[in-house]
C-alpha cells in the first residue's frame, strides 16, 4: 500500500477514487510515564514518554486507515492528513484520514 | 511562671510560622529555582544540538510544494512523520502566568514552540534519510496541547511525503 500526503502518486495515474478512509486511536499514558513526566516538567524539556506514546498511537491510526483501504482493495491512500486532539486529561486522540484510490498501470 | 509559659507559647507559635513558611513558600521557591536553572541548561543544550544537527541534515530538503519537482516525477513517495513533546518547565509556566495578567507576547512560549518546530523538522529529515530520500514535499505541521501532567506541554507534529528516486 502506497501512503502519501500529496494528491498523486508520482509517476502513476489514479484510475478510480474509492472514497475516504480513516483510522483513529485514543490513548492514555500509564502512571509510571506520568510520574517521570511530572519530574521532567519541573525543569522543562522533552517528555520522551509522551513523544513515544504519540508516535505509537499515530502508527496505529495509520495502520487502521491502511486496513480500511485494503478492505476496499485500494492500491494507495493519497492526500493523508493527521490530527491530534486531547480528548480528556491524560488521553490523546490521533486521527489519520485520506483518499483510497486505485492506480493505473505503472508508466 | 506565667511569663515563662508565655515565652514557650511564643516560641511554639514562631516555629509554627516557620513551618508554615517552609511548607508554603520555601518548597515552591526551591522548585521554581531548580526549574529555572535546569530550564536554562536544557534550553542551551537543546539549542546547541539543534544547530549541530541542522548543519548535518542540510543536504535533505523540505518544502511545502505539493507536487514533485523535476527529476522526482517518478520517484517513490512515502508518508513520513516526526513529532516532539516539549514541556515548558515550572519557571516558564510561572512567568507565563504572570505575563497573562498584563497581556502581550508570551516570549518563553514562543521560544519553546520555535525550538519544538525545529526539532520536529530535524526528525522529519532524519526519517527521510533513513529511507534514502533526499527530499520531503508537502510539509504540514500541527500543534497540540498536552495537559496530562498539570503543567501544559506542547506537541509539534511535522509530516510530509518523502521522495526517493528509483
Amino acid at each position: 500500500m502506497i501512503v502519501c500526503n500529496i494528491e498523486n502518486v508520482p509517476g502513476r495515474e489514479i484510475s478510480e477514487l474509492l472514497g475516504l478512509v480513516q483510522g483513529s486511536t485514543v490513548r492514555a499514558k500509564h502512571v509510571g510515564r506520568d510520574i517521570m513526566a511530572g519530574l521532567k516538567n519541573i525543569v522543562g524539556g522533552e517528555l520522551e514518554g509522551y513523544t513515544e506514546l504519540l508516535i505509537e498511537a499515530r502508527r496505529e491510526a495509520i495502520e487502521r486507515m491502511i486496513a480500511e483501504a485494503a478492505a476496499m482493495d485500494a492500491d494507495a491512500v493519497v492526500n493523508v492528513r493527521l490530527s491530534t486532539a486531547s480528548v480528556t486529561k491524560g488521553a490523546a486522540e490521533i486521527l489519520a484520514y485520506g483518499s483510497a484510490v486505485k492506480l493505473g498501470p505503472a508508466e | 511562671m506565667a511569663e515563662l509559659w508565655h515565652i514557650i507559647r511564643e516560641l511554639v507559635d514562631s516555629s509554627m510560622v516557620l513551618l508554615f513558611l517552609a511548607e508554603n513558600l520555601i518548597w515552591p521557591a526551591l522548585l521554581v529555582t531548580v526549574g529555572w536553572v535546569g530550564g536554562v541548561i536544557t534550553e542551551r543544550r537543546h539549542m546547541a544540538s539543534l544547530i549541530r544537527r541542522e548543519q548535518e541534515f542540510s543536504v535533505i530538503e523540505v518544502s511545502m510544494e505539493p507536487r514533485p519537482p523535476a527529476g522526482f516525477t517518478h520517484a517513490d513517495g512515502v508518508l513520513v512523520t516526526a513529532s516532539v513533546v516539549l514541556s515548558k518547565g515550572m519557571f516558564e509556566a510561572l512567568r507565563i502566568a504572570i505575563r497573562k495578567l498584563f497581556g502581550g507576547n508570551l516570549r518563553g512560549y514562543e521560544k519553546l514552540i520555535a525550538r519544538a518546530r525545529r526539532e520536529a523538522i530535524l526528525r522529519l529529515k532524519e526519517a527521510a534519510r533513513e529511507r534514502h530520500a533526499p527530499l520531503v514535499i508537502n510539509l504540514r505541521m500541527t500543534t497540540s496541547q498536552i495537559t496530562a501532567t498539570g503543567l501544559p506541554a506542547v506537541e509539534i507534529l511535522a509530516y510530509g511525503t518523502a521522495l526517493k528516486p528509483h
